[in-house]
């Protein structure tokens, strides 16, 4: 699903990640590492965000650097401390998500209702507690046909009830579409539905499956 | 010895507002040293060395003897002071100063009121330095009614400020404000493209309106200084260029603004060529009133050559901050090496080459540089 060769990612002078090769199949992962050790800089270079040496590539014909645009349509994802112009609203960025991913029509309802996000989507974001802005950006990673979402995070400020509604979407998603997601977090993946994720370690400047 | 509050506010906010707005003060700094300090008056052959002297400190002993003067010079510093509150307000609301609102305000009021009237001291230190400078001139020449109103003035427009700012840090906070012209535009389609011009509308007033102004001067200014020359297109590719050179602080904030709110643009399924398009329509919007003082004052073609070198002298600038990131200082001096490099292009009546080369250096500036953003420590 996605193959990362010859990658290097530094920031000025200072290496922070080196991969010469690394597949990732379709399924669930773990990305475990312990502060600074790279794994929001992984995701975000997975993203086509940040730059990079070397090229990935999605099912070994969509290469990030030469088909920007078509690999970014089925890549996805959500910051760990989203930030959207304070101005909008809920709507409006789920609007620009829907026709810039090429989301069927609707789709949107589905998570919006399940995680009882109806009465404040017509608000500006500004107003958004930071548990709400972290259910809109998951909203907005799960819209379109993606085939792989990262989520950077994303056990962070949700309270217990909304964990388990994103535990539901992620486990209904991969199983229903088979959409591979890759997930950072400090802590294990308690939930039953993710105990066949992966473990993805970024450690030494580098990332690995561990032994 | 300064409080333990002072020093963190001058670190923080002080350092800031400097930061911010260096451009504008770089430029101040240089227009008043050059003109007023150093530039020879006339012919020095004409004029005896203590006259000189005089015809240089000419403004500034207007200004300590004129009352007309004091008054103009006042209300500038006035709006200085304003952009001043208008900053130090919008920063305290950020998140990485929240920490002022539950430490700061466990201080007795007096000792608030004296550190933030030390940083009011501080991000004045221009009209500050210029005040002092006026009152030592008017005393040497004999003017001790103006210069003693000066001090008084300083003086207020300081406790004014540390007035509103221990308020404002004292004040419970509204963080769902918002301006009554959003509110109005609330169902309006907000088109990708035009999303920094919201932006604008929302947090950015001051500044567009301090730009629009500067462009409004150098507009009127121009044709009134040089109203014998208005049929020389070298003059209207000059004023072109002031005003393009006036927006570079906007263009600035909109880098700024795409760094902080639109990382996850970078997500988005679009193009550079068509993101590249979406910039020309922002800065297309953005210079509606330039583009229209063009297009009424000159005719088809001339204005469609001028408007045509603003809108790619603007993009240049625009596509140069993706190759430096947010380096202001690096930019500042890139922006005055330009401005110089393509006045004297003008001068030597070159403004028909100068519109292809800034826009295509602009797009492949763009396109080389769009996801090379600002290194930051790794997470």
């Amino acid at each position: 699903m996605l193959h990362i060769i010859n990658f290097r990612k530094s920031y000025g002078d200072i290496s922070v990640l080196a991969i010469d090769e690394l597949r990732i199949t379709p399924g669930l992962y773990w990305i475990n590492g312990i502060n600074g050790s790279g794994k929001s800089t992984f995701l975000k270079t997975l993203a086509g965000i940040l730059s990079f040496d070397g090229d990935i590539t999605l099912d070994e014909s969509i290469s990030l650097k030469k088909q920007s645009v078509a690999y970014r349509r089925f890549i996805n994802f959500a910051e760990a401390e989203p930030l959207f112009p304070e101005f909008l609203t809920g709507w409006e960025m789920i609007n620009l998500f829907t026709s810039a991913k090429g989301a069927p029509a609707g789709q949107e309802q589905y998570y919006i209702e399940s995680m009882q996000m109806q009465r404040y989507l017509h608000q500006p974001i500004r107003t958004y507690s930071s548990g709400m802005l972290k259910k809109l950006s998951l909203v907005l990673a799960f819209i379109g046909q993606p085939r792989v979402i990262l989520l950077d995070e994303p056990l962070i400020t949700m309270d217990k009830d909304s964990l388990e509604i994103l535990y539901q979407w992620i486990s209904e998603k991969h199983e229903q579409e088979g959409t591979c997601f890759l997930l950072s977090s400090h802590q294990a993946l308690a939930d039953d539905r993710l105990s066949n994720a992966r473990e993805l370690l970024v450690a030494g400047q580098t990332v690995s499956f561990p032994d | 010895m300064l409080s333990p509050l002072t020093i963190v506010l001058i670190k923080t906010l002080g350092r800031g507002f400097y930061r911010a707005h260096s451009g504008l003060l770089l430029s101040l700094f240089v227009t008043f040293v050059i003109y007023c300090l150093f530039i020879n008056v006339l012919n020095e052959t004409h004029i005896p060395a203590d006259q000189r002297i005089y015809y240089n400190l000419i403004f500034v002993l207007a200004f300590v003897s004129s009352p007309l003067v004091s008054l103009l010079v006042f209300a500038l510093w006035l709006v200085y002071t304003i952009k001043c509150w208008s900053h130090i307000l919008e920063a305290l609301s950020a998140p990485e100063h929240l920490f002022l609102f539950y430490s700061s305000t466990s201080l007795r009021k007096f000792s608030q009121l004296r550190s933030w009237g030390m940083l009011q001291l501080y991000i004045s230190l221009p009209i500050v330095g210029y005040g002092l400078f006026s009152v030592v001139i008017g005393l040497v020449f004999h003017h001790n009614i103006l210069p003693l109103f000066i001090l008084i003035y300083l003086c207020l427009l300081t406790l004014l400020s540390a007035i509103i700012y221990g308020w404002a840090v004292n004040r419970r906070m509204d963080q769902h404000g918002q301006s009554w012209l959003l509110r109005l535009m609330r169902a309006w389609r907000k088109p990708f493209f035009s999303l920094f011009l919201y932006h604008i509308i929302d947090q950015l007033k001051l500044s567009c309106i301090i730009t629009k102004v500067v462009s409004l001067i150098i507009i009127l200014g121009g044709r009134y200084l040089f109203a014998e020359q208005h049929q020389d297109m070298r003059l209207a590719g000059f004023l072109v260029l002031g005003v393009s050179v006036a927006h570079s602080v906007l263009i600035y904030e909109y880098h700024r603004f795409e760094h902080l709110y639109m990382r996850f643009a970078r997500n988005l399924p679009y193009g550079r060529l068509r993101l590249f398009f979406y910039s020309i329509g922002l800065y297309s919007l953005l210079l509606l009133p330039e583009i229209i003082w063009l297009l009424a004052t000159h005719h088809l073609a001339t204005a469609m050559v001028l408007g045509g070198f603003m809108l790619s002298f603007t993009l240049l600038f625009h596509s140069l901050l993706y190759a430096m990131a947010l380096h202001i200082r690096k930019y500042l001096r890139v922006v005055f090496s330009l401005f110089i490099l393509t006045f004297l292009m003008i001068m030597y009546h070159l403004l028909w080459l100068l519109t292809p080369v800034c826009f295509l250096a602009a797009v492949v500036l763009f396109y080389r540089n769009y996801y090379q953003p600002a290194d930051t420590a790794p997470d």
